[in-house]
């Protein structure tokens, strides 16, 4: 049986599906069979950044309105056998998702695949509840700044009251990703330190993310920085992927500035 | 280091900080019932059943360390005959 993350944020555009995108090919790396499943209703995205945006046909609804199997919407990734794609719809009716329709797809899933990754929609209203009702664990992906963190705390109070999981006294588990971390900032005192962040929100942190401007490129090209070996944020998406398996990977502290290019830089001129 | 150091303006991090503190300690009392107005609806078809009522009102109050939801039946004049 496998486990369903759903990956939120309250504040929209933060990088959540920079962050489904990354942690499924992540997963599959390991050699996990893993799913990630767009629940953007209208706002389909998942598709583009893993650069499958050509192959969709069927979509969840098509699945979820028994027009066609899972399996014949199950779109192959193709740099990686382990990992599958099933796309959102792009009606701009959100009520296509009822509870009954979602249960029975995730479960569908869940015999497949190790891995289920629930790319969910920004806010606090259906489309996000339904996103997290089934979860085994949910991935709160935070920047580090006001808004986006005062937010994420109310979507995290939802999940504590809605999710099935809780509704059954069981707890749901809950990490957190700090993402766009700026560690100039960080360390001039003018941006909050991941610290601060996990006293105020209270849950247990699962990886740092550092602001890395091959991501807008990977999102150009639908590659993502997880396949590529000079992003940084590419390296962090890899070690929280390995956590996510199991591994115990110590946290790496990003937010100290490195001056190494600029040392490297120098010593070059000299040689 | 300098001398005047300990008197400059807090860093904006640190007052971020401290004001996210204080914004969701309040959020949070303010969701700590998040069913209220299910419940709400809920008591009103049970009562409805035997008496009209005119409305339910649901106080959340915190006396010493104790929640207490008070819930309040306003009955409808007419109930009585
Ligand atoms: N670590 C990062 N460094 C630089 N840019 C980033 C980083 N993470 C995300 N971005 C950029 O931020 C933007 C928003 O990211 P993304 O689409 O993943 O957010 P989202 O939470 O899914 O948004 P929405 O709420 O609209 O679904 C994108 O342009 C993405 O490329
Ligand atoms: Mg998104």
């Amino acid at each position: 049986m496998g486990i369903i993350f759903s990956i939120i944020s309250g504040k929209g555009g933060v990088g959540k599906t920079t962050t489904a995108a990354n942690l499924a090919i992540g997963t599959a790396m390991q050699g996990k069979k893993t799913v990630v499943v767009d629940f953007d209703i209208g706002q389909r995205n998942l598709d583009m950044i893993l650069g499958l945006e050509n192959r969709v046909v069927y979509d969840i609804t098509h699945v979820m309105d028994g027009d066609v199997r899972l399996r014949q919407a199950l779109i192959p990734f193709k740099k990686n056998e382990n990992l599958y794609f099933l796309a959102a719809s792009q009606t701009k009716d959100k009520t296509v998702l009822n509870k009954e329709k979602v249960e029975k797809v995730l479960s569908e899933l869940k015999k497949e695949f190790e891995y289920i990754f629930i790319d969910a929609p920004a806010g606090i209203e259906s489309g996000f509840e339904h996103a997290v009702y089934f979860a085994d664990a949910v991935i709160v992906v935070v920047n580090p700044e006001v808004s986006s963190i005062r937010d994420s705390d109310r979507a995290i109070g939802i999940v504590d009251a809605k999710s099935k999981k809780s509704q059954e006294g069981k707890r749901v588990a809950k990490y957190l990703i700090i993402n766009r971390i700026n560690p100039d900032l960080v360390q001039k005192g003018e941006m909050l330190s991941s610290e601060d962040i996990l006293d105020i929100l209270e849950i247990d942190l699962l990886g740092k993310v550092p602001e890395d401007q091959i991501i807008i490129e990977a999102s150009n090209t639908g590659h993502p920085v997880i396949l590529n070996e000079k992003s940084e944020a590419g390296r962090a998406f890899k070690r929280i992927s390995r956590r996510l398996c199991g591994e115990e990977v110590p946290f790496v502290d990003i937010e100290s500035v490195k001056h190494s290019g600029l040392l490297k830089s120098i010593k070059k001129m000299f040689q | 280091m300098s001398l005047f150091g300990s008197f400059k303006k807090k860093k904006s991090a640190q007052r971020a900080k401290d004001r996210l503190n204080v914004a969701i300690t309040l959020d949070r009392d303010s969701n700590l019932y998040p069913y209220l107005d299910e419940l709400k609806i809920e008591i009103m078809q049970i009562v409805q059943k035997y008496s009209k009522i005119k409305d339910v009102r649901i106080n959340k109050e915190k006396v010493d360390d104790q929640d207490i939801l008070d819930i309040e039946i306003v009955l409808d004049e007419d109930s009585k005959t």
